[in-house]
C-alpha cells in the first residue's frame, strides 16, 4: 500500500516543512561542528542550499510565523504580538488567528486541491478549514480544541500529544523541565510521523516549538558549558537531527524539505522595562488605584511600550484620551527616538537601544492604523518587556535565552535560493513557486533562484 | 433563521446521553439559538404510553422520535434526542428523515454504566427484576459512521460537549462563537504566555 502510495504520489511536488522554532544559525554551524547533527549536516553540504534569514519586526513567534503563512508583512496580516490592546479601551487581548487578516499558505494550498498537513504553527488557534488536517500551535487551550477537523484532537490526545511545556514547572526546576521537554518533544515526533504515514499530503509542514523552549530555560547552560544541562541542550538537538533522518526516509528525492527557524536566539542577562523609562521621562503616566495595567494609563502620557519594543504614542481619534495630533506625531517621534536611544544599563553605562524603526519603515498596508509608531530593537542580553509598573528600568529574569532579528536559518533540499538579504516573509513564496504557483500581492519574494 | 439540526445521542443506558445532551443544550441556548431537548423517557410516557420494550415497540417509538426531530429541525430548531436507538436501522432511518443530522455515538464500557447506574436499572438487572437492558441483555448495534464517538470514561462531560460544539461549528449548523477563548481557556492561554515571557 505504501509502495503504490509513494508510487502514484511520485509525479507530483510535495513540500516538506520543518519549523524550528528560533534554532539560530550559527547555532546549527556549531552543532554540526560538534557532530551533534550528522542527518542535517550532511543535508546542508548536498545540492540545495543553507543561509541565515532575518525575523520580522518585533521578532516573536506568533508575528514571525504569522508572516510565514501568508507571506505577508503585520501591515498587511494584522498579527503585531502575543498581546495587543484595543486603542479605544486601552483594553489588552491575546490576538488568534481570527485576527490574522490574510489567507495562509495552506488554505491557499487548499484551495488549488493540495492536501495539507499542519501541526502546531503559532497563531494557528482556532484552526481554521483546510483541506487536510490541521493542529493547531500552543495558543491552544486544548488539545482537544486545537484541531480541524475536531476528531484529530481525540486521536492526539488518545496518543498523549502535548500542546506545550509547562513554563511554570520550568521556572522552579530545571530538571523537571528537561524533562518535560523531552517528553513533549517525543509525543511531538510520534504524531509527525504518525501523520506522514497515514496521511497523504501534497502540503506537510512540522513545527517543533520545543526548541525555542530549551533556548529560554537553558541558553545560558549551553553557552556556559554547564556541568549538568550542557549536555541535555546537545543531546536535545540529537534528538531534533534524529526525526530529520525519519522525514528523510518518508520522502522521496523530488520531494521538497526546507527546515526554517523563525527567529535567532542569545543569552538573556536583563529585562528591560521600557514603560518604566518612559514613566522616568515623563513620556508616561498612570492613574492611582485604577489598577497594573495599561488601561490605568493616564490622559496626559504622550507614548507606551507593549511587549517587545512597540512604542505608541497616544494619538488623537485612536487611543482613548488621545490628543497627539497626526501632524505632530513625525516630531514627537523623533524626540521619542532620541530619548530612547539615550536609555543606559545604570550599572555599565552602556545604551540599550540599537535600533529604531519607524512605522513606515516596518510596516505597510491596510492594518497600520492599531500599529506601533515604532519598533525598537535592543542589544544581545537586554529583553525588552512591556510591564505596566516596575521598581526599577532593570530587572532579573527567570529565563536566560531571548529572541534576535537576524540569525533565523533556512535550509532548502533541492533548491538553489539566492543571496542577499531575506526574511521570514520570503519562504512562502519560494514554497508557493516551488509547488507551481504564484501568487500576486504578497510582501515576501521567493528566493528560488530559477 | 439558524439552520435546524438534530444531535442524536445514542449509547447504551447510563453512558452519557443526557447528561451531554443537557450540557449542550445549555450552550446552545447560551448562544441564542432555539432549542428543543427530546427526552426520551417524557416522549415514551406522553406519545407512547402503550408501548413496552420489544424491538418492534422500540421501532415505533424510534419512528414517532424521528417524525418530531425532523418537524422541529426543518423549521430551525436544534434539537436534541437522547436515545439509545439501539438498532442501526433505526438511527439510518432517522438519518435518511431529518435534515442536518449529527449520529453522536456516547461510548462506554458495561461495567462503567453498571457502576455509574444513576437510574438503578443495572441493579435491577442484576436482582433480575428486568431483562431487556440494551447493550446487555438486548443488542445495541455500535454506528459505523457516527459524525461523533465521545469517549466518556476518558472525558468529562465539558469535553465531550465542546467535542460536539466543535462538530457543529465544522459541519456548519451553528456559527462559531466570538470569543476566540472562554473566560477559562483564556485565563490558561494567558498563564501559558506569562510564564513564558511573551505577555
Amino acid at each position: 500500500m505504501g509502495f503504490i502510495r509513494k508510487f502514484l504520489e511520485k509525479k507530483k511536488r510535495r513540500v516538506f516543512v520543518l519549523g524550528l522554532d528560533g534554532m539560530p544559525f550559527t547555532l546549527a554551524q556549531q552543532l554540526f561542528g560538534m557532530g551533534t547533527m550528522p542527518t542535517y549536516k550532511g543535508l546542508t553540504e548536498g545540492q540545495g542550499a543553507f543561509r541565515p534569514i532575518d525575523s520580522v519586526l518585533p521578532p516573536v513567534s506568533s508575528v514571525a510565523w504569522a508572516s510565514f503563512m501568508t507571506g505577508k508583512n503585520p501591515g498587511n496580516h494584522n498579527i503585531f504580538g502575543f498581546v495587543d490592546r484595543r486603542p479605544g479601551t486601552l483594553e489588552t487581548f491575546i490576538p488568534s488567528c481570527l485576527d490574522l487578516k490574510s489567507e495562509t499558505l495552506w488554505e491557499i494550498l487548499s484551495r488549488h486541491g493540495k492536501r495539507v498537513v499542519v501541526m502546531n504553527v503559532p497563531t494557528s488557534y482556532p484552526p481554521r478549514k483546510v483541506n487536510g488536517i490541521l493542529v493547531a500551535g500552543f495558543e491552544s487551550p486544548s488539545v482537544e480544541k486545537a484541531t480541524y477537523p475536531s476528531e484529530v484532537g481525540m486521536k492526539l490526545k488518545q496518543m498523549g500529544y502535548r500542546i506545550d511545556i509547562d513554563p511554570w514547572q520550568a521556572r522552579q526546576s530545571r530538571k523537571k523541565f528537561v524533562e518535560d521537554l523531552y517528553q513533549t518533544f517525543q509525543k511531538r515526533q510520534e504524531a509527525v510521523l504518525h501523520f506522514m504515514d497515514e496521511e497523504p499530503w501534497d502540503f506537510f509542514i512540522a513545527h517543533i516549538m520545543d526548541t525555542d523552549r530549551m533556548h529560554h530555560f537553558l541558553w545560558r547552560q549551553w553557552e556556559e558549558k554547564d556541568p549538568e544541562f550542557h549536555a541535555r541542550f546537545v543531546e536535545f538537538y540529537a534528538r531534533v537531527d534524529a526525526l530529520i533522518a525519519e522525514v528523510m526516509q518518508r520522502l522521496m528525492d523530488e520531494d521538497e524539505l526546507i527546515i526554517l527557524s523563525d527567529h535567532g536566539f542569545c543569552r538573556l542577562d536583563k529585562e528591560v522595562y521600557i514603560n518604566h523609562y518612559l514613566a522616568e521621562q515623563g513620556w508616561l503616566s498612570f492613574e492611582d488605584g485604577k489598577g497594573d495595567n495599561l488601561s490605568a494609563m493616564s490622559p496626559a502620557s504622550k507614548a507606551y511600550s507593549l511587549i517587545p519594543g512597540r512604542i505608541y504614542l497616544n494619538r488623537k481619534g485612536r487611543e482613548r484620551d488621545g490628543w497627539i495630533e497626526d501632524a505632530d506625531v513625525d516630531s514627537v517621534i523623533d524626540e521619542l527616538k532620541g530619548c530612547l536611544l539615550e536609555m543606559k544599563d545604570p550599572a555599565s553605562g552602556e545604551t540599550i537601544i540599537t535600533r529604531c524603526f519607524r512605522k513606515e519603515e516596518a510596516f505597510t498596508g491596510a492594518y497600520c492604523d492599531t500599529a506601533p509608531e515604532m519598533v525598537v530593537l535592543s542589544r544581545d542580553g537586554y529583553d525588552l518587556k512591556g510591564n505596566i509598573k516596575t521598581d526599577a528600568l532593570l530587572g532579573p529574569s527567570e529565563l536566560v535565552g531571548m529572541h534576535t532579528y537576524n540569525n533565523a536559518m533556512l535550509y532548502s533540499k533541492n533548491s538553489q535560493l539566492r543571496d542577499g538579504p531575506a526574511c521570514v516573509t520570503d519562504v512562502m513564496p519560494t514554497i508557493l513557486q516551488v509547488m507551481g504557483l504564484n501568487l500576486e500581492g504578497l510582501d515576501g519574494r521567493s528566493l528560488l533562484i530559477q | 433563521m439558524e439552520k435546524g439540526f438534530t444531535i442524536w445521542f445514542t449509547g447504551v443506558p447510563a453512558s452519557g446521553k443526557s447528561t451531554i445532551g443537557t450540557e449542550v443544550e445549555k450552550i446552545l441556548r447560551g448562544r441564542g439559538l432555539k432549542v428543543e431537548n427530546l427526552d426520551a423517557d417524557d416522549v415514551r410516557q406522553n406519545l407512547s404510553p402503550d408501548l413496552k420494550w420489544s424491538k418492534a415497540d422500540r421501532d415505533l417509538n424510534t419512528k414517532r422520535l424521528t417524525f418530531i426531530a425532523k418537524l422541529l429541525s426543518r423549521n430551525g430548531v436544534a434539537v436534541i434526542i437522547a436515545a439509545a436507538a439501539s438498532y442501526r436501522e433505526f438511527r439510518d432511518r432517522a438519518r435518511r428523515e431529518i435534515d442536518n443530522f449529527v449520529e453522536a455515538w456516547v461510548n462506554c464500557s458495561l461495567e462503567e454504566c453498571k457502576q455509574r447506574d444513576p437510574k438503578g436499572l443495572y441493579a435491577r438487572g442484576e436482582r433480575g427484576e428486568v431483562n431487556d437492558i440494551e447493550g446487555w441483555h438486548q443488542p445495541y448495534e455500535e454506528p459505523l459512521n457516527a459524525e461523533l464517538v465521545l469517549e466518556t470514561e476518558q472525558y468529562s462531560v465539558d469535553e465531550c460537549a465542546a467535542q460536539v460544539i466543535a462538530k457543529l461549528e465544522e459541519l456548519g449548523y451553528i456559527v462559531p462563537s466570538d470569543d476566540v477563548y472562554s473566560a477559562e481557556d483564556e485565563a490558561k492561554v494567558e498563564e501559558r504566555l506569562r510564564g513564558l515571557g511573551y505577555i
